[in-house]
């Protein structure tokens, strides 16, 4: 019996505090609740439970039940649940006497007002809040997983001034959106980000709907041994058995996983359930860390337009949380926002506009769900990589990036002593 | 990879140019100076192909001029103090018998040269961790062009209108930001309209507000600079520079024979 069950644990572990926690009061055992009673008066008396053996003596129908093994939050969840249907019951116990003494007007109002109250019971019981006024111990546990685990929840991006702004980098269950104009190498970032956490032990996931498959991988063996991206496709590479040693290392001994799924492998597209399908098989072991979508816009959307693609953002974001996986989605910044900027007398400029969050209207959505947004423009081998949007205070600054795609480099521009 | 020190316009003071595994497209000041080889800062200079190769040290100008060239000389050895401090300079030339106009007197090619001088010191100090370039360093643009520029608003079709008037303002804000610009052939029309003297002031204004250094050439003297850009113009210029002279023949004409 689930009320026993909850009480015994209660007095093994000397927390009857964990009850206000679910927010568990009397009137939800039906049963117990004398037994709950002398409980909650005993420990304001003395600050701690009493012995069960104290209890099991003054009330002999309290079936105590050593050891319990299930959490407070499966025993205090279903007592809820319990709880709230039987409360339903005895709301619904006055229907016979009302329908008796009411005019239609009068019941109908009733029943719907018992509706409304019997779902907003329901809905309380079957999720569980913070309740932040009692919560103090559970945060001291987090802030000290924080201490523990900090290395594995952030994923380090391939920047190392990023990743100092970003407070270690990518925070498992985050939203990352990276946006730019078209051409200008967003998909070689999304990469090397990619790249970069697998390289820390982070699975990948890796949506490339843009790119062939082959395409994929070998933007990522460039971007890894730095092998010349047009020359792989050729097959006309100058230090082929470096090449060749070097793919010898990808093979079944490694166990973290970079999954890549392109349009080959997505025949009726690409959308925010596949990628749930997807967590569910592959993640099963938590081994993945980061989900990359290379290209939001050819998602297929559950409406055309602004709404349906709100709603996969939406989607999206439960679904990282869901998974705990940081989730990058890569984005084009509308090309009219650039065609508007741009004029014959570009070459003159030496400054590299990235778009602003404001550039982008098709839909907002992207970025306010977002809690990470990058925007990223490069120009002859000078890139630049904005930080739009984040929690910590860095918004709004950038840093320069040297970037050769075809060599697979794309780095920070660190001072040097040539001079 | 290809070696970059044959482009380079930096190899000279690098301690790495030519070396294997440092001196390559993935340099760092390389690209922020010439991008992907010939673009990047160099290129956005705006400076003629004709003057590519003006420094200081080939500086054709000691024999004619060596007021000027000492001068030069002593602006370029403190040359990023000088600019940040907004010490401008107004080239001038002055005629004599066989060179009625002053020109072809080396105005031009030594504004160039600090120019150059400048832009290489800014890529250095960025590269060495110091102040970022945020703007254009220098920036070299033509009056006459400008006012070109300028009327082009007001002539074709509407389109062409447009797309003159998006240039125009562009290349406005470059000129009011550059970090240094050199106004080349000032008052060289023989009178400006009052419409772009108004946007020629405004340039100029914006600059001497900020503290940013420009250098002028002319043909003119300051003091009969006004007859063609107005007092408003030459009295703002005179203000913010320090007046150098170009004597002696006009080193354009020759021919190659």
């Amino acid at each position: 019996m689930i009320e026993s069950q909850l009480l015994s644990k209660v007095l093994d572990e000397n927390s009857f505090h964990s009850l206000n926690k679910y927010n568990i009061a009397e009137t939800d055992f039906e049963a117990y609740s004398h037994v709950y009673s002398y409980i909650k008066g005993y420990v304001r008396e003395y600050q701690q439970t009493p012995d069960y053996r104290t209890v099991v003596a003054k009330y002999e129908d309290f079936d105590y039940t050593a050891s319990v093994s299930d959490s407070f939050a499966y025993l205090a969840k279903t007592l809820k649940g319990q709880s709230a249907k039987r409360k339903a019951v005895l709301r619904l116990a006055k229907v016979n006497e009302n329908f008796k003494n009411m005019n239609g007007t009068d019941f109908a109002k009733w029943l719907k007002d018992e509706a409304t109250a019997l779902e907003a019971m329901a809905n309380s019981s079957s999720s569980t809040m913070t309740n932040y006024a009692t919560n103090g111990q559970e945060r001291k546990e987090w802030y000290n997983e924080n201490k523990e685990n900090r290395s594995y929840t952030y994923i380090p991006t391939p920047y190392a001034t990023l990743t100092e702004w970003l407070g270690g980098g990518f925070e498992l269950g985050d939203y990352i959106l990276l946006m730019a104009y078209t051409n200008k190498g967003k998909s070689w970032v999304g990469s090397d980000i990619g790249n970069t956490a697998h390289k820390n032990n982070f699975g990948v996931l890796h949506y490339s709907p843009e790119l062939s498959k082959k395409q994929q991988v070998y933007r990522n063996d460039t971007l890894r041994g730095h092998f010349n991206n047009v020359d792989i496709r050729r097959g006309q590479l100058e230090n082929e058995t470096d090449y060749l040693e070097y793919l010898n290392g990808f093979n079944e001994e490694n166990e973290c996983p970079y999954y890549i799924k392109t349009m080959e492998d997505l025949p009726n597209g690409l959308s925010a359930d596949v990628i749930e399908a997807d967590l569910q098989q592959l993640n099963a072991d938590g081994k993945i860390g980061l989900v990359i979508i290379d290209g939001f816009n050819l998602m297929k959307h559950p409406k055309i337009g602004r709404d349906g693609m709100s709603a996969t953002s939406r989607q999206l974001r439960q679904i990282w949380g869901r998974h705990k996986v940081a989730g990058l989605v890569i984005h084009q910044t509308p090309t009219s926002s650039e065609k508007e900027m741009k004029t014959d007398e570009d070459e003159l400029e030496v400054e590299i506009p990235c778009p602003q969050v404001t550039d982008y209207s098709e839909t907002i959505a992207v970025v306010q769900d977002s809690a990470t947004v990058l925007t990223f423009n490069q120009v002859q081998g000078r890139g630049r990589l904005l930080l739009a949007k984040c929690r910590e205070p860095h918004v709004g600054k950038s840093i320069d990036l040297r970037c050769n795609f075809n060599l697979g480099y794309i780095t920070e521009a660190t001072p040097v002593d040539y001079f | 990879m290809e070696k970059m020190n044959h482009i380079c316009q930096l190899a000279p003071y690098c301690k790495v140019a030519g070396k294997d595994g440092f001196c390559n497209a993935l340099c760092n000041p390389f690209i922020l100076l010439h991008g992907e080889g010939t673009n990047g800062l160099w290129k956005a200079t705006n400076v003629p192909r004709k003057y590519t190769n003006s420094f200081f040290h080939n500086l054709p100008i000691k024999e004619d001029n060596p007021v000027a060239y000492t001068f030069t000389k002593a602006y370029t050895a403190n040359i990023l103090e000088n600019v940040e401090n907004g010490v401008g300079l107004f080239f001038y030339s002055i005629p004599n018998g066989d060179n009625r106009l002053g020109t072809g007197t080396g105005k031009t090619t030594t504004a160039v040269a600090i120019l150059h001088e400048y832009l290489l010191e800014r890529v250095k100090q960025q590269s060495k961790g110091g102040r970022v370039i945020e703007t254009n360093p220098a920036l070299f643009y033509k009056a006459s062009e400008l006012q070109t520029l300028y009327n082009s608003q007001f002539r074709g079709t509407f389109d062409m209108q447009e797309k003159a008037s998006l240039r125009y303002y562009k290349v406005k804000n470059l000129l009011m930001n550059a970090e240094m610009l050199v106004l080349d052939d000032i008052g060289i029309r023989q009178k400006i309209t009052d419409a772009f003297e108004n946007e020629l002031t405004e340039v100029i204004d914006s600059r001497d507000s900020k503290v940013l250094m420009t250098i002028y050439t002319s043909n003119l003297p300051i003091e009969k600079l006004a007859d063609t850009v107005g007092d408003r113009i030459a009295s703002r210029i005179e203000g913010m520079t320090e007046q150098v002279s170009f004597k002696g023949k006009d080193h354009r004409k020759g021919g190659i024979l």
